[in-house]
């Protein structure tokens, strides 16, 4: 199919669509709202998380696991917050609710794994910079976690765009975000951007989103900036299992303001890695 | 081809003889491929010459510059 035979697209389609998207469940507003709040006090988090009939069953799945070596001892919400922690309890309620929203995450040349894999990698690199930097480190992951959300809206209700979008690369090579804005005239961090307002982001999440690969324009903020680099770490360390995995170009201001000295990156690097895994199993 | 030279990364020496105990040349080149092919679009800018250089390290197990 040429791009001529395309169904129509354009902004007012995809609001239209991002529209009748279900909004994401209570429980993944509270956290979105909370993520720089102190978590010592659990308690109206856990009794939002038990309404959430999918989310408590991967989290008590996932905290019986051998994996963190209490099989058959987890029965409650609280005793699974302790053992899981606030970080893999936030990827599973966000990963969740993502999943609960969106009607059908495959197409061809898509791979949801790998995705989240790609996701999560982001997350720990935003996390970890955002640490360094003394900035916010609950919404740098979380805007980590959130910055290709796009892709999903285009997967899940723009198939045939899709497509055309992997066609495009496949033949011309460049980067997805390019061939998006040939074939679409927009790219999935504007989408991302669209679906975060309409679910009511918070503002930096939905900024962190929106310019992950344009960090130096007007008005973008410093979350933006951390994210950019967390996704070039994330490609660099080549975790998605992605046979055409490809770092993107680095914005220079936001990899200066990153100040990466050999040994940050050198833990930086280490720390992905070791949390990689475990919160892997929890977004897939 | 990457160098990997002291000259390159000063005061090397321990990490050279890491390399070799741990890494063999052939297992160092395969890394060393990827690095170049995952950083084949990345440009020409410091960052990312800075960053290909970072990573190659780590994945080296080279423990400092």
């Amino acid at each position: 199919m040429n791009n001529a035979a395309l169904p129509p697209f354009g902004l007012d389609l995809v609001i239209k669509n991002i529209s009748k998207l279900p909004s994401p469940s209570l429980v993944v507003a509270e956290l979105l709202h909370t993520i720089d709040q102190d978590d010592s006090s659990p308690t109206a988090l856990a009794k939002s998380i038990s309404k959430h009939q999918s989310l408590v069953a991967r989290m008590l799945r996932m905290a019986n696991s051998s994996f963190y070596g209490m099989p058959g001892r987890v029965e409650n919400i609280s005793d699974a917050i302790a053992v899981l922690g606030w970080r893999t309890v936030r990827t599973l309620a966000i990963t969740t609710g993502l999943h609960d929203g969106f009607s059908a995450l495959s197409a061809p040349g898509f791979d949801l794994n790998n995705f989240w894999r790609h996701s999560v990698a982001t997350a720990l690199g935003a996390s970890s910079l955002a640490r360094r930097m003394t900035l916010r480190e609950g919404s740098a992951f979380v805007a980590g976690l959130l910055h290709d959300v796009g892709r999903l809206v285009l997967v899940s209700n723009f198939p045939e765009h899709f497509a055309a979008v992997q066609r495009y690369q496949t033949e011309n090579g460049g980067f997805i975000f390019e061939a998006e804005q040939v074939i679409l005239g927009m790219d999935h961090a504007h989408i991302g951007r669209l679906l975060g307002e309409r679910w009511h982001f918070p503002l930096t999440i939905c900024d962190g989103i929106a310019n992950h690969h344009h960090p130096d324009a007007a008005g973008s903020s410093a979350l933006a900036g951390i994210v950019h680099i967390a996704d070039a770490l994330a490609h660099a360390l080549d975790l998605a299992s992605n046979p055409t995995e490809m770092v993107p170009c680095i914005s220079q201001p936001s990899w200066r303001r990153a100040d990466l000295s050999w040994q940050d990156s050198q833990e930086i690097f280490a720390e992905i890695e070791h949390e990689f895994g475990a919160l892997c199993s929890t977004a897939g | 081809m990457m160098d990997f030279s002291s000259e390159q990364n000063p005061g090397k020496e321990s990490d050279t003889a890491c390399r070799e105990v741990c890494i063999s040349p052939a297992e160092a080149e395969r890394i060393a491929e990827r690095v170049r092919y995952l950083f084949r679009l990345a440009g020409d800018s410091p960052p990312a010459r800075e960053l290909e250089k970072q990573l190659l390290a780590y994945r080296l197990g080279m423990k400092s510059e």
